[in-house]
């Protein structure tokens, strides 16, 4: 069964459809929400993390948790609050009774899994959030003297809620880069409002969820991203619209780092593979430049009076690159 | 990786052929333009191949630099994106890259050499050609001309006229006269006139007379010499002593 799974994978043209059938099976349960379920997917093969802004309410929770059902990966969700310890996300060492003595067993904590969700991570404290970042960046947890990797594929999806900013710690600009994308998660349209309406108010039946791709599969697809090849000028032009970020100073008072160059060019090549195509097109990198860059830059004072947001920004950017 | 770049060597000399040819008809519409106005003014007309020659080579070496895979991509969707890709990526080898190159290599085989080149330029400009041989061979019939070129640079004088009696016998005052007229010469190329309609095959002719009897032959006239006999004697002796010294 593994074999002929790695085998479909290995296919890269039917990796389309098994894509598609994995949107379908998360479509069981969430309705709409088909670019957040792609650009998860597309953070999940870069092998990286994703920083998601919705209202309360829009089923962040049960959509990842889906992903994580359908991916056949361990799930965990932290409620960020500000009396969060970073103990209470890494683990801690307990006093364990083990043959009449007293022992310190390590006591691994949520983070431990192999999706995380890091609900409303701006109201932990900024000691908790670095502890979190660290698990993030270097994909192992250290405590004491001891370091314990995290299993692989290993997926943070941090949540902020931009209304209620009250009492809360926004994750600084440094922070915030190191997450791969920004996602946007809008309401949903009136019909898919209807549906879900028509769905979750009916007597409760639990949507059978199969495991579609398990974690060798990922981290195989994981693998075959890196390899997806891309043209030079299609690589240039990619380089070209990270670097006018921070020229455009009359509208952006601080542009993306290298590192959004670097994240551009991966979460199109991962977006290539999600289309089953082993290229990466123009529309590839227009697409991804939206997700990459919105967290990346700061809007000029004048730019955010005139009424300017930063997709509106980088909407003019890439029509000015074109 | 080789197949890749045999394919691209193989699209580059597909795009050479029809830049040449391409540039080919272009030089050809440039020497039938240049010819046309040769002709028009009566000049040279082998001279076109000059300006003809220059711009077919000069529309070979631009077209050749100005090649990108990008334009054969334009021209055929099927392969968008996915022959530059693997021409910037030919030298890589991993398991993505390989099955672009093989499904590259499938798509290759549907696409023409006729998609390489823009079809209605070369329509145009074959009508093009076709409209001035026409008009070149019409003028080359009819013997029109707008200027003489050739004529003025052999007969650089243009005020010479055909007949004028001052060129040819001077100013008025040399004129001869008889008399007080003056003398009409007129100089007429032919010295006879033929009617053609008078030529007819010839007529036996019948002699009338008689022979005379007795043929003679006199001495004429006009050589009889009238020096006196006394001179002649003198110039005799003058010779006589000559010859005996």
């Amino acid at each position: 069964m593994a074999e002929k799974e790695l085998e479909k994978v290995k296919n890269i043209d039917k990796l389309k459809d098994t894509f598609k059938n994995v949107q379908d099976e998360v479509g069981k349960v969430i309705v709409g929400q088909n670019e957040i379920i792609e650009q998860i997917l597309i953070a999940i093969l870069c092998d990286a993390n994703a920083l998601l802004e919705s209202y309360p309410g829009l089923g962040k929770t049960l959509t990842i948790s889906t992903i994580a059902k359908v991916l056949d990966l361990k799930f965990k969700r932290i409620q960020s609050t500000p009396d969060l310890m970073p103990s209470d996300i890494t683990g801690t060492y307990v006093i364990e009774d083990s043959n009449g003595k007293k022992v310190f067993k390590f006591q691994p904590g949520p983070i431990f899994a192999n999706v995380i969700l890091a609900d409303e991570i701006n109201r932990a404290t900024p000691k908790t959030q670095s502890a979190m970042l660290e698990a993030m960046q270097e994909k192992q947890v250290t405590l004491g003297n001891q370091t314990f990797p995290l299993e692989r594929p290993f997926f943070i999806l941090a949540t902020q809620n931009p209304i209620e900013q009250e009492g809360t710690y926004p994750l600084p600009e440094a922070q915030t880069d190191r997450f791969l994308l920004k996602i946007k998660v809008d309401y949903p349209t009136y019909d898919e409002e209807m549906e879900i309406v028509n769905r979750y108010t009916k007597e409760v039946v639990s949507a059978e969820i199969k495991p579609l791709l398990s974690k060798n599969s990922l981290l195989m697809l994981q693998n075959l991203t890196r390899q997806v090849p891309i043209a030079n000028d299609i690589k240039k032009r990619a380089v070209d619209i990270v670097t006018a970020t921070r020229r455009w100073k009359d509208v952006i008072e601080y542009g993306a780092s290298p590192r959004a160059s670097i994240g551009l060019i991966l979460a199109s090549k991962a977006r290539a593979l999600l289309d089953g195509r082993k290229f990466v097109s123009q529309a590839d990198i227009e697409a991804m430049a939206y997700p990459v860059l919105r967290h990346r830059i700061i809007l000029t004072f004048e730019a955010e009076r005139q009424g300017k947001d930063v997709d509106t920004v980088i909407k003019e950017l890439l029509e000015k690159k074109r | 990786m080789n197949e890749i770049f045999g394919m691209i060597r193989e699209i580059k000399s597909e795009i050479f052929k029809s830049v040449v040819l391409e540039s080919f008809l272009d030089s050809i519409l440039v020497f039938l333009g240049f010819l046309l106005v040769l002709r028009l003014v009566n000049f040279y007309p082998l001279l076109a191949i000059i300006p003809a020659a220059a711009v077919l080579i000069y529309l070979v070496i631009k077209r050749m630099k100005l090649f990108r895979l990008k334009s054969v991509e334009d021209r055929n969707p099927l392969i968008r994106e996915m022959l530059r890709t693997a021409a910037d990526n030919a030298d890589g080898d991993n398991f993505v890259i390989r099955a672009l190159n093989t499904e590259l290599m499938q798509k290759m085989r549907q696409v023409t050499s006729s998609s390489l080149m823009k079809l209605n330029h070369i329509m145009y400009k074959l009508g093009g050609v076709v409209v001035l041989s026409i008009l070149i061979i019409y003028i080359s019939a009819t013997q029109f001309m707008l200027l003489d070129l050739n004529g003025l640079i052999h007969n650089p004088n243009p005020n010479v006229k055909e007949g004028s009696l001052s060129d040819i016998l001077g100013d008025k005052q040399a004129l001869p006269k008889i008399g007080n007229n003056p003398v009409d010469i007129k100089l007429n190329p032919l010295s006879y006139e033929v009617n053609i309609d008078k030529i007819q095959q010839a007529q036996p002719k019948e002699f009338k007379g008689q022979f005379p009897d007795e043929v003679v032959a006199v001495q004429e006239k006009s050589y009889e010499e009238n020096i006196p006999i006394e001179q002649q004697i003198i110039i005799k002796n003058y010779f006589a002593s000559i010859s005996q010294t």
